[in-house]
C-alpha cells in the first residue's frame, strides 16, 4: 500500500464581473480496486455549496451555480488516496488468434461501440495511418499495445505549450511535438484505427518520481484487453499504469474529462492559474 | 324544372395521372364529399372569395404566421396560407391509419429504449449498427439512462400521403418536437366560424381536446417523488419560425411559455425565475434541439439552454418531452428499416407501408440511385422542412450532375425514392379564381405517455400550393387544409 497527497488548485480572475456562472469540476480521485479515498475535501471563494452529480460515464463532478456577480473564483481540492501496488504486465494469455476473433465479433463492437467510434480529436488522418505499427492477429494484443506505446513516446517529442486541448491530430502529427493529452489522443487514435476499444483517461500522476507531465493533471489510455479488462498506457513516459497513477475519469476523449467547465454570463478577459501537487507519504 | 346553377366546382378539371380525393372517375363527388360539394356549389365566386378574405384576416389577426429561412436572406414572416377546402377522411379509413401509426410509434419507442440499452436488434443484425453509431443523433449522453415511464417520443409527427394506387404510404417519421398542430387547431376554428352547420351534419370528430391531452400525457411522465408537477413550454424565443405555436400550446394547456434564459439548475433540480422568486419545474415540453438544451453538456455556444440540464435530467429531476436522442431514429437512412423494427419488437405486420427506399450507403442502392437520379427524389437524412430534396424529373443535366458530386462525397448522408404521386385535392387558387388539383399529404400527431396514447383525429394536410409541386413543406411555399375525420 502506498499512500498519497493530492491537492487541486485553481484561480481565475475577471476583468468585468461575471454576472452568473456553472461551474462543473471533474477533478475527485475515482474510488476502485486498487485506489481507496481515505479524505476529500473541498473549498471554493462561493458561500455556495458544491454539489455532485453523476456523469454521463458515472464519475462524480461538482457543481457549482453561482447567481451573484463576482470577480475572482478560486476552488481548492484535497484528498488522501490509499493505492494497492500491483504489476500491470500479469495479463492473461489467450492465443492471439482468439483475441483477434473476439475482438472483431459483432457483440464486441456494439458493446464497445463509445470507445471504437473516433471523435474529432481522436481521428487518425488517413495520410498518416501507414507510419503506426498495425494490429493484425499475428500477435497479442497487448504486445502489439507496448510496442504502440513506445512508437508514439518516440514520435512525439514532450514540448509543454506548443499545442492546446483543441490542437487537431494532423498538427500534432506535423509538428511531432505535444503533451500529455496529445500522445493520449494519439494513442486511443490509433488504436480505434485498429478496432481497438481504447478511452482517455485524466488523473493525478506522483510527482516523486521523475515522470513526464506531472506539473498539472495527467493523461494516458485505457485499452480493453479481453479477459484481462482494462489496462492503461502512458505513452507520454512509455509505461504502463500502475499504482503511481491516480486516476479521476474516462471518456471518449480530452472533451468528456475536461478539470472544468463553466457557462459564465461575462464580457472581458479571464486570467486563470491552476496547481497540482502529487506526493508520496 | 329549375335548372341548377352553374357551382364553383363545376369547371373542375380532374387530373387523371393522380388520385384524387374528392371526386371519382365519372366526374361526381365521392359519397363522403357529397354534402360540402353540394354545399360549397351554392356559394358564387365572390361570396367565396369573400369569405376566403375574412379567414385571411383573422389568420393574420392572430398572428398566425411562420418564418422562412434562406441561405443568403433573413428570415422571412409569412401567414401560413390556409385553404378552405377541408379534407375529408371517412371513419373506416381513418381507423386503419390511426392504428398503424399508434403501431409504428410503439415500435420506435421500444427501439430506441433498446438502441441506448441492450442494443439487441443490432446485435441480431435487424438493423445495421454501423448505421446507428454513425448517425449524429446518437447520444452518448443518453447511453444506459431510461426516462420517465419509459417514453422518449411523446409526440411525434407521422408523414403519409396516398398513393395512385389508394393507398396510404408513411413518408416519414418526425420524432424531434414536430410542428404544426397549432395551425390544425387554429383552421378548424375559422371553418367551424364559416361554416357551422357542415360540422354538426358531418358529424366530424372532434380536435379540441389535443392540448389538454398533451398536458395529460406529461403529467404522466413527472419525477418520481413529484405530487403535482410543474410543467413549462421551453420555446427558442419569438424569432423562431414556430414561436406562434409554441406561445399557442402554452396558452392552451395554461402553462408557462418560457426561454432557457428564464430556467436554471441548482441541486441537479431546475428552477424558473419568478416574481414569487424560483419555482421548481418538472416536465419540460421543450421545443429547443438536442444540441442546444445545454451548453454544459452539448454546444457550448448556445444561449438557448439551460446550463447543468442534462445532469438534472440524468438524475431523475426533471422530464424532457420529446427525450434527447431520438433523432437517431427519425433519421431517413433509420426510415428504410423501419417495417422490420416493427416486425421485431411487436411480432406484428405493419399496418401501413414504407415507401421503397434507397440507401445510398449501401453500394449496390448507391449505383442505383446515381444511375438513376432522373427518376428519384434525393433527400438528405438528417435535415427537415424540405430542405436540400432535389426531385430528379425536375432536374437540369448540370444540377443532376451537382446531385451526384454531393452524394459520392458522402453517400451516408442521402436516400433515394421513387417518385411517388401524391394524391390530389381540390384547391381553391386565388390568381384563377377557380378550384384546381394539388398535391397534398397528412402529418398526423401521436401522443404517449406512460400505459397511455393518444392520436389527434386528422392532422395537417399540408398542399404545394405551386402547380405540379410535390413539396408539401410551408417553408418550400405549401399552405394547409383542415382535416375532417368522420365518425
Amino acid at each position: 500500500m502506498q499512500e498519497f497527497f493530492l491537492e487541486y488548485f485553481i484561480e481565475s480572475k475577471y476583468e468585468s464581473p461575471v454576472k452568473k456562472a456553472n461551474l462543473q469540476l471533474l477533478v475527485i480521485p475515482e474510488s476502485n480496486p486498487q485506489t481507496n479515498v481515505l479524505e476529500l475535501k473541498f473549498q471554493c471563494s462561493e458561500s455556495q455549496e458544491l454539489y455532485s452529480s453523476r456523469n454521463i460515464f458515472g464519475f462524480d463532478i461538482l457543481n457549482l451555480y453561482i447567481g451573484a456577480p463576482f470577480q475572482e473564483f478560486w476552488f481548492r481540492l484535497t484528498a488522501r488516496v490509499q493505492k494497492e501496488e500491483f504489476n500491470p504486465f500479469i495479463v492473461s494469455r489467450l492465443s492471439p488468434e482468439a483475441e483477434y476473433q473476439l475482438i472483431h465479433s459483432l457483440d464486441f463492437k456494439i458493446d464497445q461501440w463509445l470507445f471504437l467510434q473516433p471523435t474529432p480529436l481522436t481521428r487518425l488522418p488517413p495520410e498518416f495511418i501507414g507510419i503506426f505499427p498495425e494490429y493484425s492477429g499475428k500477435n497479442q494484443l497487448f504486445d502489439y499495445l507496448l510496442e504502440l506505446n513506445s512508437f508514439i513516446n518516440q514520435l512525439l517529442e514532450y514540448s509543454p505549450e506548443s499545442t492546446d486541448v483543441n490542437t487537431p491530430i494532423e498538427k500534432i502529427l506535423a509538428f511531432r511535438q505535444g503533451v500529455c493529452q496529445d500522445y493520449a489522443h494519439l494513442f486511443t487514435a490509433v488504436c480505434r484505427q485498429n478496432k481497438i476499444p481504447a478511452r482517455y483517461v485524466s488523473g493525478y500522476l506522483n510527482q516523486g518520481v521523475t515522470f513526464v507531465g506531472t506539473s498539472q493533471l495527467h493523461a494516458w489510455v485505457e485499452v480493453l484487453v479481453p479477459e484481462t479488462g482494462w489496462i492503461g498506457f502512458d505513452s507520454t513516459n512509455n509505461l504502463l499504469a500502475d499504482h503511481h497513477y491516480i486516476k479521476i475519469a474516462h471518456g471518449t476523449d480530452f472533451n468528456d474529462c475536461s478539470p472544468i467547465i463553466g457557462i459564465l454570463e461575462s464580457t472581458g478577459m479571464q486570467k486563470s492559474i491552476h496547481s497540482v501537487t502529487v506526493t508520496n507519504q | 324544372m329549375e335548372q341548377p346553377l352553374k357551382g364553383i366546382l363545376d369547371s373542375y378539371t380532374k387530373e387523371d395521372s393522380h388520385y384524387d380525393e374528392v371526386f371519382k372517375e365519372s366526374g361526381e363527388p365521392k359519397e363522403h364529399y357529397q354534402r360540402i360539394v353540394e354545399r360549397f356549389n351554392q356559394y358564387s365566386v365572390a361570396d367565396f372569395e369573400r369569405i376566403n378574405n375574412e379567414v385571411k384576416a383573422a389568420f393574420f389577426n392572430q398572428g398566425i404566421t411562420f418564418a422562412v429561412y434562406s441561405e443568403d436572406k433573413k428570415p422571412d414572416e409569412r401567414i401560413f396560407p390556409f385553404d378552405l377546402f377541408p379534407r375529408i377522411i371517412p371513419g373506416r379509413e381513418w381507423s386503419q391509419l390511426e392504428n398503424g401509426v399508434i403501431q409504428r410509434n410503439r415500435a420506435i419507442n421500444l427501439f430506441l429504449d433498446d438502441l441506448y440499452h441492450k442494443k439487441k436488434i443490432l446485435k441480431d443484425k435487424v438493423v445495421p449498427a454501423d448505421l446507428i453509431f454513425s448517425s449524429k443523433n446518437y447520444l452518448k449522453e443518453m447511453v444506459d439512462f431510461t426516462p420517465a415511464g419509459g417514453i422518449y417520443t411523446h409526440i411525434s409527427g407521422t408523414d403519409l400521403i396516398k398513393h395512385t394506387d389508394g393507398k396510404y404510404y408513411i413518408l416519414e417519421d418526425n420524432l424531434r418536437c414536430p410542428s404544426g398542430v397549432s395551425y390544425v387547431l387554429s383552421n378548424r376554428l375559422a371553418l367551424k366560424k364559416s361554416f357551422f352547420d357542415l360540422f354538426t351534419k358531418l358529424q366530424t370528430k372532434t380536435i379540441y381536446q389535443y392540448p389538454e391531452q398533451l398536458l395529460e400525457i406529461l403529467k404522466t411522465v413527472k419525477p418520481k417523488n413529484t405530487e403535482v408537477p410543474t410543467i413549462v413550454v421551453v420555446t427558442p424565443g419569438m424569432y423562431n419560425s414556430a414561436y406562434f405555436e409554441h406561445s399557442f400550446l402554452a396558452q392552451k394547456m395554461g402553462i408557462p411559455l418560457v426561454e432557457g434564459r428564464d430556467l436554471f439548475v441548482d441541486r441537479n433540480f431546475v428552477y424558473m425565475k419568478t416574481i414569487h422568486g424560483p419555482t421548481r419545474v418538472d416536465v419540460i415540453y421543450r421545443r429547443v434541439d438536442d444540441e442546444f438544451i445545454d451548453p454544459l453538456c452539448f454546444r457550448k455556444d448556445s444561449m438557448l439552454g439551460v446550463p447543468g440540464l442534462m445532469n438534472a435530467y440524468r438524475a431523475g429531476n426533471v422530464t424532457l418531452a420529446n427525450a434527447p436522442g431520438t433523432g437517431v431514429a427519425d433519421d431517413k437512412a433509420v426510415y428504410h428499416y423501419v417495417p422490420d423494427i416493427i416486425k421485431y419488437y411487436l411480432n406484428e405486420e405493419p399496418i401501413l407501408n414504407n415507401v421503397l427506399t434507397y440507401h445510398c450507403d449501401k453500394e449496390e442502392d448507391c449505383r442505383y440511385v446515381l444511375e438513376n437520379i432522373d427518376k428519384l427524389v434525393v433527400k438528405p437524412v438528417d435535415e427537415s422542412g424540405g430542405y436540400g430534396i432535389t426531385i430528379g424529373t425536375s432536374l437540369t443535366k448540370a444540377e443532376i450532375e451537382e446531385v451526384k458530386v454531393r452524394i459520392k462525397s458522402n453517400p451516408r448522408k442521402y436516400i433515394a425514392q421513387p417518385i411517388m404521386s401524391l394524391s390530389v385535392h381540390a384547391t381553391f387558387i386565388e390568381e384563377t379564381k377557380e378550384f384546381e388539383p394539388r398535391h397534398i399529404d397528412l402529418r398526423t400527431f401521436c401522443l404517449m405517455g406512460k400505459e397511455s396514447a393518444y392520436i389527434l383525429k386528422g392532422g395537417l394536410t399540408r398542399v404545394a400550393l405551386k402547380k405540379g409541386n410535390l413539396i408539401v413543406n410551408s417553408s418550400q411555399g405549401g399552405g394547409s387544409k383542415d382535416t375532417w375525420v368522420l365518425d
